[in-house]
C-alpha cells in the first residue's frame, strides 16, 4: 500500500543515473524531463549504442540454465518499491515526480503506482499462466520415475530488451514477467516518465537481483533500436509504424494500438453503464491502450445514441469538475502546445473547437470529449491520450464488423448473446469483456495472448530417470 | 612544380609563398603549425592566390569559367578571408567536371597530382586533385603529429579505413613508411553501407565481415596501433578475444563518423593503454584537423586547421554569418594553395567556434557533430 505523506515535494532536479552491470554511471549525453508548466523535474541520463551492446553482451554471459524458484525476491522487491527511498527518493516524492511528468493527476498516479507494485509481487505467478498443460517448469523436479516424458517450458533466449512508452507509469507487465522467467532484462524507459522504471530497478536490486540481471539504460530515440537489436527478444510500444517495423522480427513483440471499444445493446442504456462507460473512457486519464476509443450504442432510429451521449457527457463533465474541485484532475496535465495539439486533432475530427483550460499546478488539463460520428468514421479508432470517445449508431445487422481491430471489446447484453461468441471467434478482436469495462484487468488474463508464449516455448524431456 | 612565369620570369608570388612556410621549421610537438602559424602575411597569401587562380594563365579552367558568373571581381574585391564567403559553393561541380579542368594552368606539365574522392554521405562523390607537393607538405604535418601524440613508431599500424578512391588509406601507408611501421589494412567501402542503410538494409551484415578481417589481423599480428571508425572498434571490443588484444595497443586514431564523449569514456576504459585520437576532417579541404591537444577527449578537443592553406569557420546556417564564441554552428571550410583553390565550402557537421591561432584566417572547432540533413539529402552516417 502506497501512503503518502503530507511532506512537501522537492523542489531540486533529480539525476537519473544509468544502472548497469557495472553500477551506476552518469553521461555527459542528457535528457531533461519537464513537467507540464515546463519546470525541469529530472536530468536523465542517457545511454550511447556501445554500452547497450556491452551491458547485453555481459547479461548474456551472466545467465544461468535452469528454472527460476524465487518468487521471494519478487515479494520483498515490490515491498521496497512501495515504502523505501529508492535512489534518493521517497515514495511522497516519487509519486509526485511521476504525476508531473506523465500528467497523470495524484489519484491516478497513486492507483497506476499501487498496480506496479501489484505487478512485481505477482509476476510469477502471473506468468505461469501461460505455461502448456503439457509442460513442466523444471525438467528434474521428479525425473527419477523411471521412462519419464514430458514437455519442459523453456525459455526462448537468454536476454530481453524493453523499451517501454510512457502512457501509463504501469507498462511493466511485460518485462517483470521475463524476469521471473530468469531472463536478464535491460529496460529502456520512457524518456516522458523515467521514474517508475528507475525505482523498479532500484527495487529488484535491493531486494537481491544482482546487476547482471536486470538493468536501467535509457537512451536517446535512436538507441532504443539497438536496445531490441542486441536483446535476444524484445518487447516494445508503439502504433502501425513500429508494428510494421518488427512485423518481419520474431524476437521483437510489439505492444500495438488499443482502439478498444465498448457495444451498448438495446435494454442495457441503464445510469450504471453510463458510469461503467466513463470508468472505460476516462480510467488513467484516458491515455491507456484499453480505454474505450469507439462506442457503438444499439439505435433502431430510435435516438438513443444522442440520449446515450449527452448522459456520457454529462458523466465525464462532472467528474472533470469534481476532480477540479478537490484538486486533482480528470484528463491529463499537459503543457499548451501539447493541449493545442490534442485540440486539433479534435477539430480535424469534427470536434468543437476547445478552449485551453489552466490548472493551478501548472499546465492545462484536457477535458473530456465526446463525440457523435456516423457509422463506419475513422473516428472509432482513434486514439487520442486524453478521456476521448466517438460514439456512432449500431444495428443488429452489422454484427462484429464495426468492433473488429480492438484489443479489447466490452458489450453490454445478455449473457448468452451469440454475439460474444462472434467476438470470441473474430480474430481481430484481441480480448472480450461482457458487461466489464475494457480498462478492467487483474493482471491474470492474457493482454495480447499470454506473454509466456512469446517469452518461452515447449521441449520434450525425456528420461531413463534411476535406471541405467 | 613548373615554372610557371610571372612578370619577369621568376616564380609566381603564390609558389614562392608556399616555399616560405618552411617544413624545416617543425619542431618537435606541434613545430608543423608553428610552421605555418608563422607563415607568410596573410593578406599577401590571399592576393598572391587570387591572382594565381584568377588569370588566364595560371587558374584552373573550372575557376576561370566560374568566375565569369561571379557579380564581383575576386583579384579585386576579395580584400580578406572572411570574403571567401563570398564566393558560391562549388561542390556541384567537382562532381561531374573532368579533373582536367581542375588543375590550374600554372602547374601543367608538373608532376602528376592524383585525385581523390569524398565518400558521397551527401549525393554523389566530389573529386579532388591532390598535388605532390601537397601531399608532401601533409605528410610531414602529420607525421609529426602522430610522434607528438606518442604514436608506436616501428610498431605494427592496422587500418580500417577507406582507401580505392578515399584518400586515408593512401596517406596512411605513406605515414606509416615515415614512421617505420608496418601497414596492415582492411578495406572499407563507406558507400555501400550508405547505400544499405539508405535502402532499409541492415548493415550489420558487412560490419561483421570487416570486424572478421580486423580480427584475424589483431589475433595473428603484433598489433601497436590501430586506425577505424568508432561504430566498428565498438563492434570489435565485443569480441572477448579481439578486446584482449586491444587493450594492449598504445595508439588508436578514430575517424569518419562521429565520437560522443560518453562513447569516447567506454573506449578508453577497454583501450587503458592507448592514446585516443578522435580525429576530425574533410576531403573537401585535403587533410585532417590539428588536434590542439593530441590526447584531448571529445569534449574538449579544440580543432585547428593549417593557416593560411586549411581555414575554418562556423556560421548560422540560415544566415551565413559566423557566430559568436562559444556558439555552435555550421563549419564551413575553405583550402587555398596553389593545387586547389575551395574558398566555401559547408560541411555536413556543427560545432562550436573557438577563437583560432590565427584568428584573422581562421577559427578552430570544437565538439564538431553531424548536422541532421544537408543540401536536402538526407546524411546517412554509417560505420563512416
Amino acid at each position: 500500500m502506497i501512503v503518502v505523506h503530507a511532506t512537501r515535494p522537492r523542489q531540486q532536479v533529480v539525476d537519473l543515473p544509468l544502472l548497469t552491470t557495472r553500477g551506476e554511471r552518469s553521461t555527459h549525453e542528457v535528457e531533461v524531463v519537464t513537467g507540464p508548466d515546463g519546470a525541469l523535474l529530472a536530468r536523465l541520463s542517457l545511454a550511447p549504442p556501445l554500452l547497450v551492446a556491452q551491458t547485453l553482451r555481459q547479461q548474456e554471459r551472466a545467465v544461468r540454465p535452469g528454472p527460476v524458484r524465487d518468487p521471494d525476491r519478487f515479494a520483498r522487491a515490490a515491498e521496497l518499491f512501495a515504502d523505501d527511498v529508492l535512489g534518493g527518493l521517497s515514495p511522497a516524492e516519487h509519486v509526485h515526480l511521476v504525476g508531473e511528468a506523465s500528467g497523470h493527476g495524484p489519484a491516478v498516479t497513486r492507483r497506476l503506482t499501487e498496480a506496479v507494485v501489484r505487478q512485481v509481487a505477482e509476476a510469477p505467478a502471473r506468468v505461469d499462466r501461460g505455461r502448456p498443460h503439457g509442460a513442466v517448469p523444471d525438467a528434474r523436479a521428479g525425473s527419477a520415475a523411471p521412462e519419464r516424458a514430458s514437455g519442459v517450458w523453456v525459455r526462448r533466449g537468454r536476454t530481453l530488451g524493453a523499451v517501454l512508452s510512457g502512457n501509463s507509469p504501469a507498462a511493466h507487465n511485460g518485462w517483470l514477467q521475463a524476469l521471473a522467467l530468469g531472463y536478464a532484462v535491460t529496460v529502456r524507459p520512457s524518456r516522458r516518465e523515467p521514474f517508475t522504471a528507475s525505482r523498479l530497478v532500484h527495487a529488484l536490486r535491493a531486494a537481491g537481483f544482482g546487476p547482471d540481471e536486470v538493468t536501467y539504460l535509457p537512451t536517446s530515440q535512436a538507441v532504443a533500436a539497438e536496445v531490441l537489436r542486441r536483446a535476444d527478444l524484445g518487447l516494445t510500444y508503439g502504433g502501425a509504424d513500429v508494428a510494421a517495423a518488427y512485423a518481419g522480427d520474431p524476437s521483437v513483440l510489439v505492444g500495438g494500438p488499443g482502439r478498444s471499444k465498448t457495444l451498448v445493446r438495446e435494454g442495457y442504456r441503464s445510469p450504471a453503464v453510463v458510469t461503467a462507460v466513463a470508468d472505460a473512457v476516462a480510467d488513467s486519464s484516458g491515455s491507456a491502450c484499453v480505454n474505450t476509443t469507439g462506442l457503438l450504442v444499439e439505435d433502431p432510429g430510435t435516438g438513443a445514441t444522442a440520449s446515450f451521449a449527452a448522459a456520457l457527457r454529462h458523466e465525464l463533465a462532472q467528474r472533470h469538475d469534481t476532480a477540479l474541485a478537490a484538486g486533482d484532475h480528470l484528463g491529463p496535465r499537459v503543457t499548451a502546445e501539447t493541449a493545442r495539439a490534442w485540440a486539433a486533432g479534435v477539430e480535424r475530427l469534427g470536434g468543437p473547437p476547445r478552449a485551453l483550460e489552466p490548472h493551478p499546478d501548472g499546465g492545462y488539463v484536457v477535458a473530456p470529449v465526446v463525440l457523435e460520428v456516423e457509422p463506419g468514421s475513422d473516428a472509432l479508432g482513434t486514439e487520442l491520450p486524453f478521456p476521448f470517445v466517438a460514439l456512432a449508431p449500431w444495428t443488429e445487422g452489422e454484427g462484429v464488423a464495426p468492433l473488429r481491430d480492438s484489443l479489447v471489446v466490452t458489450a453490454y447484453t445478455a449473457p448468452d448473446d451469440p454475439l460474444l461468441d462472434a467476438l470470441l471467434d473474430e480474430p481481430s478482436v484481441r480480448n472480450v469483456h461482457h458487461a466489464v469495462p475494457t480498462t478492467h484487468s487483474d493482471g491474470f488474463v492474457p493482454h495480447e495472448d499470454y506473454l509466456g508464449r512469446f517469452l518461452m516455448s515447449s521441449k520434450a524431456f525425456v528420461t531413463a530417470g534411476g535406471q541405467q | 612544380m613548373s615554372a610557371a612565369t610571372h612578370g619577369a620570369g621568376g616564380l609566381h608570388p603564390l609558389l614562392e609563398l608556399e616555399a616560405s612556410v618552411s617544413l624545416d621549421r617543425a619542431a618537435g610537438s606541434g613545430g608543423a603549425l608553428e610552421a605555418t602559424v608563422t607563415g607568410p602575411d596573410p593578406h599577401e597569401f590571399l592576393a598572391a592566390a587570387l591572382d594565381w587562380h584568377f588569370s588566364p594563365a595560371t587558374g584552373s579552367p573550372l575557376w576561370l569559367d566560374l568566375a565569369r558568373g561571379l557579380d564581383f571581381d575576386p583579384r579585386r574585391d576579395v580584400r580578406s578571408w572572411a570574403d571567401l564567403a563570398r564566393f558560391p559553393d562549388i561542390a556541384g561541380a567537382l562532381r561531374d567536371r573532368p579533373v582536367e579542368d581542375l588543375l590550374p594552368r600554372g602547374l601543367q606539365g608538373g608532376p602528376v597530382p592524383s585525385v581523390f574522392e569524398t565518400g558521397g554521405t551527401t549525393g554523389a562523390p566530389k573529386r579532388l586533385l591532390y598535388t605532390p607537393g601537397w601531399v608532401e607538405r601533409v605528410l610531414r604535418w602529420k607525421v609529426a603529429e602522430l610522434r607528438a601524440a606518442g604514436f608506436p613508431e616501428g610498431g605494427g599500424w592496422l587500418v580500417a579505413m577507406p582507401s580505392g578512391p578515399h584518400a586515408y588509406g593512401h596517406t596512411a601507408r605513406l605515414q606509416a613508411r615515415e614512421l617505420g611501421s608496418v601497414l596492415f589494412t582492411v578495406d572499407l567501402d563507406p558507400r555501400w553501407v550508405r547505400k544499405a542503410i539508405a535502402a532499409g538494409s541492415d548493415p550489420r551484415g558487412y560490419v561483421g565481415h570487416l570486424v572478421q578481417q580486423v580480427r584475424h589481423v589483431v589475433t595473428s599480428q603484433r598489433v601497436r596501433a590501430l586506425t577505424t571508425t568508432p561504430p566498428i572498434l565498438a563492434e570489435l571490443l565485443l569480441d572477448d578475444e579481439v578486446a584482449q588484444r586491444l587493450a594492449e595497443v598504445e595508439y588508436v586514431a578514430l575517424a569518419g563518423a562521429h565520437l560522443d564523449q560518453d562513447t569516447y569514456e567506454l573506449l578508453t576504459e577497454a583501450l587503458p593503454t592507448a592514446v585516443v585520437q578522435n580525429i576530425y576532417g574533410s576531403t573537401m579541404v585535403l587533410t585532417t584537423a590539428r588536434l590542439r591537444d593530441p590526447a584531448a577527449p571529445p569534449a574538449d578537443a579544440v580543432y585547428d586547421g593549417y593557416p593560411p592553406f586549411v581555414s575554418f569557420s562556423v556560421v548560422d546556417p540560415q544566415t551565413g554569418e559566423p557566430v559568436a564564441a562559444g556558439e555552435r554552428g555550421q563549419v564551413r571550410m575553405a583550402h587555398v594553395s596553389s593545387g586547389v583553390f575551395i574558398p566555401n565550402n559547408l560541411e555536413r557537421d556543427s560545432a562550436v567556434r573557438v577563437p583560432g591561432l590565427r584568428p584573422e584566417i581562421s577559427d578552430a572547432l570544437a565538439q564538431p557533430a553531424p548536422l541532421a540533413s544537408f543540401e536536402g539529402e538526407q546524411v546517412v552516417q554509417g560505420v563512416y
